[in-house]
């Protein structure tokens, strides 16, 4: 079991420390490792726990960690691999926390540039992650009077921006319900 | 601004609660979190847009890496331990107890009418989050141009985001650079 586990640590670790750009990058390399190398999972079932780990809250590779984790080690198993996905990038983030703290006269000036020019590009990958999650809604239009409501509620009350999770739930359980009166959505 | 220090268990409380309720990927638990510590004072606009800058130029779950940003800068190494608890546990927890219950209900039309309308929903949070963001990292029309041209490369034409980082960096840095350069001869 000891081996077990060590061998999917080191496989989330690894996974996690390459995946760049949110979780949906991370799905090819555990596609690559569970289904073409390992073979413990067939193409089928791989594309329902993705889709599990995409619709239940939290990061998507921490999730497929805990859920493979779980399936194959157990409880213990599951733990060690949400740690081992957790951890293994944050070294590097500490790194780089530690060192541009230390950082003083011209090596200073260039992290701060550095730091300054990312900005726009940061600004750039959160507008595309707008899209992303806007695009699937195109085909079902009438969703966009749930996305006004909300945008109004937001930019009208404090209260709803201080707990913009009110909405969220609010629209969620909104659909839930229309839907058990036969709507699609 | 003057700085409102935050107690650990406060910490630990406010990252339970988001990472709880909030659904829909990193960008959006990085923007609400970025607001409920903008509210609460207890960082400025300046320090959070450079943990946003780091937790999204690196490898790794975004929201864990900001939330380890935040905990360690806010209460020292254990800060950032218990803030990564405190964001990891809601999914653990919630995907041990439900995931067999939710493997069954995978193709229910109710599970996915309540996704449904929660994306609808996101959707506008996500905007005023990245309203919020881009207020803060758009100052010059260089800095216009990047975000104009990189979010357009990685919606349509599907550029990998580790060249959009670095190719957009390089740009922002050089087109700033020139501004400048242009405003000291003026």
């Amino acid at each position: 079991m000891l081996a077990l586990w060590l061998q999917m640590m080191g496989l989330f670790a690894k996974v996690s420390v390459f995946t760049y750009g949110g979780g949906l990058a991370s799905i090819p390399f555990l596609y690559e490792a569970f289904v073409l190398q390992l073979a413990w999972l067939t193409a089928e079932s791989f594309i329902q726990i993705i889709s599990l780990a995409q619709m239940t809250p939290g990061p998507i590779i921490i999730n497929s960690a805990t859920l493979l984790g779980f399936r194959y080690g157990g409880i213990v198993g599951a733990l060690l691999c949400t740690f081992a996905v957790a951890a293994a990038p944050l070294v590097i983030v500490t790194a780089i926390m530690v060192l541009t703290a230390k950082a003083q006269g011209s090596a200073k000036y260039w992290v701060d540039r550095v730091r300054k020019a990312m900005r726009p590009v940061v600004a750039a990958m959160i507008l595309a992650s707008l899209y992303s999650l806007t695009k699937p809604l195109f085909s079902h239009p009438k969703l966009f009077i749930l996305t006004a409501l909300t945008g109004l509620g937001l930019w009208t009350s404090s209260f709803l921006r201080a707990y913009p999770q009110l909405l969220l739930f609010g629209c969620a359980l909104l659909t839930l319900g229309l839907s058990f009166l036969g709507l699609s959505f | 601004m003057e700085q409102r220090p935050i107690s650990r268990l406060e910490l630990f409380l406010t990252l339970l609660r988001i990472s709880a309720t909030t659904l829909g990927g990193g960008a959006v638990m990085i923007g609400v979190m970025r607001e409920a510590m903008l509210r609460r004072g207890a960082l400025t606009d300046d320090e959070l847009a450079d943990m946003i800058t780091l937790s999204m130029s690196m490898p790794g779950a975004m929201a864990v890496s900001m939330s380890w940003q935040l905990g360690w800068r806010l209460q020292g190494f254990f800060g950032g331990v218990l803030a990564v608890l405190a964001t990891l546990l809601p999914p653990v927890l919630t995907f041990l107890l439900l995931s067999n219950w939710l493997l069954r209900h995978l193709d229910s039309p109710h599970l996915k009418a309540f996704f449904s309308g929660a994306s609808a929903a996101l959707v506008a949070l996500l905007a005023q989050i990245t309203i919020g963001i881009g207020k803060k990292n758009l100052i010059s029309l260089p800095d216009w141009v990047v975000c104009v041209l990189i979010a357009g490369l990685l919606m349509f034409s599907g550029l990998s985001p580790v060249w959009a980082m670095i190719g957009g960096t390089l740009l922002s840095l050089l087109l700033n650079g020139l501004g400048e350069r242009n405003k000291n001869q003026c």
